[in-house]
């Protein structure tokens, strides 16, 4: 008795089993979904509930003005029976990219799953939105902003997955020669969960799907409007070459010695300190590693402006325009003026002494 | 748990662990009476510590990549157990596949009395 | 403005106008000092000035029997809270890149757990200054805006700075970028105020030593 599971009220639990997953395997599945949610183990059962219980929402994923890294980095999964399992249990209606259909079936295909879904569908969207001209960027001759907007309007809630979405991104670059926005700079009445990173930690994305399923509702939010489990801490805070830094050991170059022994990268550039993201502790490519242990500094990703930070190559704490050159120009220019106005004052003084001028109480107080 | 029969579970994945560390950790523990492999959604390791009632759970998928590590302080990990439903679901096949022989066994009896 | 739009500010132009003032404001008061030259002396020298002078420099720095049973606190206090915010600004490893970009030097550095507890004591010291001015009736009376605003802008980039190292209450690049507005705060403010001491009081020692050098007398 299996259940006709192209209907979208048959329940993940349902979908699961239909594929031969026995119960061992959900369980399986729920503990390693608990630990990517950085959830405490007891809440494994709560999991388990949830998750039989819930039902496939409907997902469009709008691909804006991107690079198509986010889309890579969620696909390419590494623990691809977890996340593969997730992707599977939505209902991914619309993916350009991904999709087999295109053109005015794949338009009209968005718009039925819209309207079947009204006001419960969950919209994704990776790239940033041009605004100096619509043209700049469009699918099926709609331009990004309008197809944002129209999509949004019944959503339950809008994914912004990677910095492009979420805060501009490398567009969004100096000199923002595309007007890039993000999506929360246009949708402002939708709730916006932003995945930031270049791209997200495919864990990230996953997880807030995974959430949203589970719970139903959105994880908590910091004031970037990111997850807290996953942009809580920052990478300094988490970063296992901490004792290092503490100590005042750092690497001065590439490959030298202190690098080859995995001391401290701030020197290098790092911008763990400034950066929150689950890098240090979820890591990449299925816990393989993270830029630092493999011995980049943190280029500060999933923060807005990390494009124009100062340099990826400069340390915090040095300034990012040449303030030797100001310093020689602002002392000459001193100089000069202190001279001057020493000269002045010299003249001043030798003619009050010719002319016998009395010293009043003001020249004392001057 | 000796005392309240109550069980915990840790989740090693959510303590950041140096390169190293972690490897110290299963090293330390390591080997008790029972080593159990479960084949379910890729393989998964479950042994039995050294200290009796420690148990270290580690959940691979497909690809060999670990997908989670878990250390259980119980007398035997949920996970080892047969489970309800999977049991139910059992029962029934094996209910409909006795069937099947029943209904086979007939058909050949059948035959060779009919010859 | 996001935050990190800010720090980046702070790390750009924030700096610049910063030094132009700083420096600026310095050389001019230095070269107007020196430009006012002194009253002539038409007696004989009986000393060398020179020398004198430069030996005063150096010996100045320790204060003579009468001055420290006069002012012992002060002395005393004065010298830990300079030596600690000499650790602080010069023996930090992140501030030490900052003048490697700036002078193309640089030195070791000490341990950031020795250059933490070094900036409590400093902050401390600086608080148990400021009691001391309020309660001593000579040093309240002769206290005016300028004495306040030095010690206000002094403390504020070694709390700031405590503040964004241990990472509380704000998000990382807010604290960060505080503490740098902070530091260009007292760059402002410095050449304005009386904080100039840090220049000026090598030309006074001097200036004392030099005028005592030529009546050949000890200074």
């Amino acid at each position: 008795m299996t259940k006709d599971l192209s209907r979208k009220d048959t329940t993940l639990g349902d979908a699961l089993r239909s594929k031969g997953i026995s119960r061992r395997s959900f369980l399986k599945f729920c503990a390693a979904t608990a630990s990517m949610m950085a959830l405490p183990p007891s809440m494994i059962p709560t999991i388990a509930n949830a998750l039989e219980k819930a039902r496939r929402p409907s997902v469009i994923w709008l691909s804006f003005q991107e690079c198509t890294g986010c889309t890579e980095s969620l696909t390419r999964a590494h623990t691809a029976t977890v996340e593969s399992l997730i992707f599977d249990s939505i209902s991914l209606d619309y993916h350009h990219t991904l999709q087999a259909a295109a053109g005015h079936a794949a338009e009209a295909a968005r718009e039925a799953a819209m309207e079947e879904n009204k006001d419960k569908y969950l919209v994704v969207v990776d790239g940033s939105i041009p605004m100096d001209n619509p043209g700049y960027s469009t699918i099926a001759g709609i331009s990004n902003y309008d197809m944002l907007v129209d999509t949004a309007k019944h959503a339950a809630a809008i994914v912004t997955v990677g910095t492009c979405a979420a805060f501009g991104g490398i567009p969004h670059a100096k000199p923002n020669p595309t007007g890039a926005v993000a999506v929360s700079d246009i949708i402002k009445d939708k709730p916006i969960i932003n995945v930031s990173g270049c791209p997200p930690i495919p864990v990230v994305i996953t997880g807030v799907l995974t959430h949203f399923l589970t719970f139903g509702t959105i994880p908590d939010l910091d004031n970037l409007g990111r997850p807290k489990t996953f942009f809580g801490q920052s990478i300094h805070d988490r970063c296992y070459r901490r004792p290092f830094y503490d100590k005042g050991l750092f690497a001065e170059s590439f490959d030298d010695e202190g690098a080859r022994e995995g001391w401290c990268l701030y020197k290098l550039g790092c911008k763990g300190p400034t950066t929150y993201n689950a890098c240090a502790t979820t890591k990449w490519n299925g816990g393989v590693s993270f830029p630092i242990e493999s011995g980049h500094p943190c280029i500060g990703c999933s923060e807005p402006n990390f494009w124009d930070g100062g340099g990826f190559y400069k340390a915090i704490s040095i300034p990012t325009e040449n303030l030797t050159q100001t310093a020689i120009y602002s002392a000459a220019a001193g100089a000069a003026v202190g001279v001057a106005a020493g000269t002045l004052g010299r003249i001043k003084k030798s003619a009050a002494g010719k002319a016998h001028d009395k010293v009043t109480i003001d020249d004392l107080e001057k | 748990m000796l005392e309240t029969g109550e069980t915990r579970m840790i989740d090693l994945r959510s303590i950041p662990l140096a390169p190293g560390e972690e490897q110290t950790i299963i090293d330390t523990l390591c080997c008790g009476e029972v080593h159990a492999t479960l084949n379910a959604l890729g393989p998964s390791e479950i042994h039995e510590t050294r200290f009796t009632g420690v148990w270290l759970v580690t959940h691979y998928n497909e690809e060999n990549s670990v997908i989670g590590r878990f250390i259980e302080i119980t007398k035997i990990p949920d996970i080892l157990q047969s489970q309800q439903e999977d049991m139910a679901i059992a029962l029934q096949q094996l209910e409909s596949e006795l069937d099947e022989w029943g209904e086979s066994d007939k058909t050949e009896t059948q035959a060779e009395t009919n010859t | 403005m996001t935050e990190t739009e800010l720090l980046t500010w702070a790390r750009g132009p924030g700096f610049q106008i910063a030094t132009v003032i700083f420096v600026l404001g310095i050389a001019l008061r230095i070269a107007e000092i020196v430009m006012m030259g002194r009253r002539g002396n038409l007696a004989e020298p009986k000393g060398s000035a020179m020398s004198s002078g430069l030996r005063t420099v150096f010996s100045r720095t320790v204060p003579d029997a009468s001055t420290f049973k006069r002012s012992a606190f002060t002395v005393t206090a004065g010298y830990i809270f300079h030596i600690g915010l000499f650790v602080v600004i010069f023996l930090f490893a992140p501030h030490i890149l900052f003048f490697k970009d700036l002078l193309h030097i640089s030195w070791p550095a000490l341990p950031s757990t020795v250059i933490d507890a070094t900036s409590v004591v400093t902050i401390i010291t600086l608080i148990v200054i400021l009691v001391h001015r309020l309660k001593d009736p000579v040093k309240r009376f002769l206290s005016n805006f300028d004495d306040y605003l030095g010690w206000f802008v002094t403390i504020l980039p070694l709390v700031t700075g405590y503040i964004a190292f241990h990472r509380v209450g704000m998000s990382a690049p807010s604290l960060i970028a505080i503490h740098i507005l902070s530091v260009q705060l007292l760059m402002i403010v410095f050449p304005f105020t009386k904080l100039m001491h840090a220049f000026t009081i090598f030309l006074a020692r001097w200036y004392n030593g030099a005028i005592s050098g030529y009546r050949g007398v000890q200074s």
